[in-house]
């Protein structure tokens, strides 16, 4: 590790929701969306975090923005515990860490102009006022490579891209140190999916950015990822290298996570063996204290439905949780 | 293969689409302009909101003009519609469409500021609500099933005979019960809204709870209170007339239209006119708002787009 | 390199095309003018061939396939062009007709399963019915026919699953579901549009070996839409690019994959990472957005976007030049008299 003080630390990170049943349900029971989630993120790079629908990645992303409030562990950003700050405390710190959304459709105001849109953060901030605002709006809006006019426009004028743009706007012109980008690329087209994710990265070089990338396409996290995590029901199952998760997984689910992605290349794809999982994610509410993953692990034994595997540095830099590593 | 026809080579030539790149193709259009075309392409919505107009028109500037719609003239008592009365005489020989549009007057200030009320009371009810759930979502709501539970028009009578007749005491009791149904779908829409990506964002921004509510819920709810508002007037029209028919309206020589309609019920026999002219009053301008508000609630609809 | 395979098929599939559509139209209507969603479109499939159309949203290859089934939304309409099922145009069939093909000869499954199942019937209830009309079996057939319909796209336990309501089953078994209610009158074609696009990767994985296998064993014809390259290549035999509304390449897959022609293909080859390769490489990707249907251009639709843009693509619309045996892009850089310099 080149500092010896990560940019954000989380540890055992928890988020649980309660489940109502009805009025006279009884004790309501938990999805654990998020279960003991530990991992850190260095200044200036992108950690990845990948995992199927329900595992959790967003809840992280979430909490670690504090737009939710953990149900345990912490979250310390730059030294500074967060875990517990109000909201009113947060405000601050809300300059430092930004979120980019995944749905360009519901996550702009429609009411809104883009220059309001993007101006909200100035106010809230008092960054600037008149004149000065509308030219860092234009800055911020060139930046992202939309033109003046579109300053006057609402969000239902604009293709998707162009919408993920103003996001990316709406995130930066606080200049922000570190953002939570999820899934800004999923509900993109293909051609437009490459404009964003190099936009992220030159932004990253130019201003120094820290991102946690959360995405479900493995190809471009690996694309855009320093280290990566895979999630699985709420847990973190491996965390490695970006080269070397990809070059050698150790956790079974990682591993057919992998062998799933589809190769753009009618002879490899041909050649390459699908790891088949078995049936479908079981549901997160009552988790079982065991291995989570043992229901479609493929090399399940009996030792997996009693102890819950221990999430360990099995190589330098390379974690995976699972018995059999 | 097939001959694709001659080509010079200097159409081979590289092109610059630097220029081409950035224009303002499509012209710069507002919800509020795309609604008003959606409204407007709305061929009945659009009668209905003329009607309407000319209704309002009419309770504004007949009565300025035929000032008398109390003095009796015994003469030309139970006249039918003539070349004079447009509309007939009643009993006491008072012009009935001079009366008419008296009587729009007040059904129609009762209405708007029925509703005007129910908008306020509904709107911030159900917005704080929605917004706050939890625990104080429920009690909120709890409290509005259990006034739901009474029959509305039960206590507005209640109110009435407590308050005795008059304007103010309508207006009163028709606003404090008809809040309900707009908190309700206030709430419902904030409840929906409040998972949008658009309020997480702003709350990343660090966003106040009364900047997200005022500034991004409350504009996003507007369509739909506009929808509930103008389909609660027909409804405070129609209640208004119902306790005015039933004698704890407006004090006579005042009356609207449900007065007008209650005190010819005596002469229906002889003289059908004088119930006819108040109650198509009655019916016509209710379907305009209900119209109309079927039409807005197309209008605004986002799905529709 | 050239990795074409021939298929053993293609000479028969020369003669008789099982859907032959040529120079389709279709347009939408709106208050701000015609959207022309699909413009000049000619495709054909052959039996037991499969089809990938590839496309970003708004190029046309939704409202390609569902001016097929004839089930446009009301302000749309097939303007011009013919779609020939079995040398039948079905632009031309009565509403009582292409009921009765849709189902039985032609299926479709959508993207969203949740949406195309009716949530207050059982699965059961829907196949067999669905069945029962189709095929004209009794009550006790149909059900039969649909346990063993179940289990031909591999659910587990098809008896309890014809029990359970839609909201019951994951994304992954209700797609399921609709593709053993789309093959249970043995459909010439399957339409597949999107199938996998809502489905996490594993469970992706999955539909594509069934879709895979299905074809394997029944032998139907397969129109996959989607706007994933990778599940092209895993699946089909031919592929069509479309842009615009218009098919700007089509193929087979090695074609398309191994030596595009034109420079959107290439752009969207391009503009996928490869997660085989280690070196990190930057993405390149197609600037700009996608043209105005209301307003297309004039010439090339993808020339405000292209790097190679000559003044012949801002003048004329570049018909399809074929540049290989069953390979045609239209792009006029595989114009004849293109000079060696350009």
């Amino acid at each position: 590790m080149c500092t010896p003080m990560p940019l954000l630390d989380v540890r055992n990170l928890k988020k649980y929701f309660p489940l109502k049943r009805g009025l006279f349900g009884g004790p309501a029971s938990l999805v654990k969306a998020v279960d003991d989630v530990s991992l850190s993120i260095e200044k200036g790079e992108t950690l990845g975090l990948v995992g199927e629908s329900g595992c959790g990645k967003t809840t992280v992303g979430r909490t670690i923005a504090r737009l939710y409030d953990p149900s345990g562990g912490t979250i310390r950003y730059d030294g500074t515990d967060i875990t517990h700050m109000t909201q009113r405390e947060l405000v601050p710190l809300r300059r430092k860490i930004q979120m980019i959304f995944q749905d360009p459709f519901s996550s702009l105001d429609p009411r809104m102009t883009t220059g309001d849109i993007v101006g909200e953060a100035i106010d809230i901030h008092g960054l600037a006022k008149g004149r000065e605002r509308a030219e860092r709006i234009r800055a911020v809006l060139a930046s992202v490579g939309l033109s003046d006019w579109h300053a006057n426009r609402y969000p239902h004028e604009f293709s998707g891209g162009q919408r993920q743009r103003i996001g990316i706007a709406r995130a930066l012109v606080v200049e922000p140190s570190f953002i939570v980008c999820d899934e800004p690329i999923s509900a993109l087209d293909v051609s437009i999916q490459a404009q964003i994710v190099n936009m992220l990265e030159d932004f990253q070089e130019k201003f120094g950015l820290t991102y946690l990338f959360i995405a479900h396409d493995l190809s471009m996290v690996k694309h855009i990822s320093t280290r990566i995590g895979v999630m699985y029901l709420g847990s973190l199952v491996e965390l490695a290298g970006s080269d070397e998760l990809y070059g050698n997984p150790l956790h079974p689910y990682t591993q057919s996570l992998l062998s799933a992605i589809p190769i753009p290349d009618p002879i490899e794809a041909a050649a390459s063996r699908r790891i088949m999982l078995e049936g479908e994610v079981p549901s997160p509410i009552d988790t079982p204290p065991w291995c989570k993953f043992v229901s479609r692990c493929p090399q399940a034994r009996s030792i997996c439905g009693e102890n819950p595997p221990e999430f360990r540095e099995v190589a330098s830099g390379h974690f995976a949780a699972c018995h059999f590593i | 293969m097939r001959s694709h026809g001659k080509i010079e080579p200097e159409l081979f030539r590289r092109a610059d689409m630097a220029e081409a790149a950035d224009r303002e193709t499509r012209p710069n259009v507002t919800y509020w302009q795309d609604v008003r075309r959606r409204l407007f392409e709305n061929k009945t919505a659009l009668a209905a909101l003329f009607a309407i107009v000319l209704i309002v028109l009419c309770a504004v500037v007949i009565p300025m003009v035929k000032p008398d719609y109390y003095s009796n003239h015994f003469e030309v008592s139970n006249q039918w519609p003539n070349a004079s009365y447009w509309f007939g005489t009643d009993n006491l020989g008072r012009d009935i469409f001079t009366r008419i549009w008296f009587g729009a007057r007040y059904s129609l200030i009762i209405a708007f500021a029925a509703s005007f009320i129910n908008l306020v009371i509904g709107t911030l009810y159900g917005g704080i609500s929605g917004y706050a759930g939890g625990i104080l979502d429920s009690v909120m709501m709890r409290l509005v099933d259990i006034i739901y539970s009474i029959p509305m028009t039960l206590y507005v009578i209640l109110f009435m005979v407590f308050l005795g007749p008059g304007l103010h005491s309508i207006i009163f009791a028709l606003s404090v019960s008809y809040w309900l149904p707009m908190a309700r779908i206030v709430r419902g829409e904030i409840l929906q809204l409040k998972q949008q990506e658009f309020i997480m964002a702003s709350r990343a921004l660090g966003a106040s709870d009364s900047r997200i509510l005022f500034r991004h819920l409350m504009p996003n709810c507007l369509g739909q209170i506009i929808v509930t508002m103008t389909l609660s007037i027909p409804w405070a029209i129609f209640t208004e007339a119902f306790l005015s028919f039933i004698g704890l309206g407006i004090p006579v020589p005042r009356a609207s239209w449900g007065t007008l309609a209650s005190e010819s019920i005596s002469y229906m026999r002889i003289a059908p006119y004088q119930l006819i002219f108040p109650a198509s009053a009655i019916c016509l301008t209710m379907l305009a708002f209900n119209v109309l508000g079927d039409g807005l609630r197309d209008a605004l609809d986002p799905k529709m787009r | 390199m050239n990795m074409r395979k021939v298929p053993e098929h293609e000479e028969d599939a020369r003669k008789i095309q099982l859907l032959e559509i040529s120079h389709l139209k279709t347009s939408f209507f709106t208050h701000l003018g015609e959207v022309k969603a699909v413009d000049d479109v000619s495709i054909s499939l052959g039996e037991s061939e499969t089809l990938g159309i590839v496309g970003e949203s708004g190029s046309g290859k939704s409202v390609t396939m569902l001016s097929v089934m004839r089930l446009l939304a009301d302000n749309g309409r097939i303007v011009s062009g013919g779609i020939h099922f079995r040398g039948k145009d079905l632009a031309k069939l009565s509403e009582g007709e292409m009921e009765h093909l849709r189902g039985k000869q032609i299926g479709m499954i959508f993207q969203d399963p949740m949406t195309s199942l009716n949530p207050v019937f059982t699965i059961g209830n829907q196949l067999t019915e669905m069945i029962a009309r189709h095929l004209g079996l009794g009550k006790k057939d149909a059900r039969d026919r649909a346990v063993e319909m179940l289990s031909t796209v591999m659910i587990p336990s098809p008896a309890q699953r014809m029990r359970q309501f839609p909201y019951e089953l994951s994304g992954g078994m209700r797609q399921r579901v609709m593709t053993a209610m789309a093959l249970c009158c043995h459909p010439d074609i399957l339409i597949a549009d999107e199938p996998t696009t809502a489905l996490d990767v594993t469970i992706q994985a999955q539909i594509i070996d069934l879709l895979k296998d299905l074809k394997s064993r029944i032998g139907t014809s397969v129109i996959l839409i989607t706007h994933d390259l990778g599940v092209v290549a895993g699946l089909c035999d031919k592929v069509c690019v479309m842009y615009a509304g218009q098919v700007v390449e089509s193929g087979s897959s090695a074609d398309i994959f191994y030596t595009p022609r034109h420079p959107y293909t290439k752009g969207l080859l391009k503009s996928v990472p490869n997660p085989k390769k280690i070196m990190k490489e930057r993405l390149v990707p197609i600037r700009g957005t996608p043209p105005d249907l209301l307003k297309p251009p004039l010439g090339c639709a993808f020339a405000p976007r292209c790097d190679h843009t000559m003044k012949i693509c801002i003048l004329r619309r570049p018909p399809l030049f074929e540049v290989g045996e069953g390979h045609g892009a239209s792009c006029f850089l595989n114009h004849p008299d293109l000079p060696a310099s350009a």
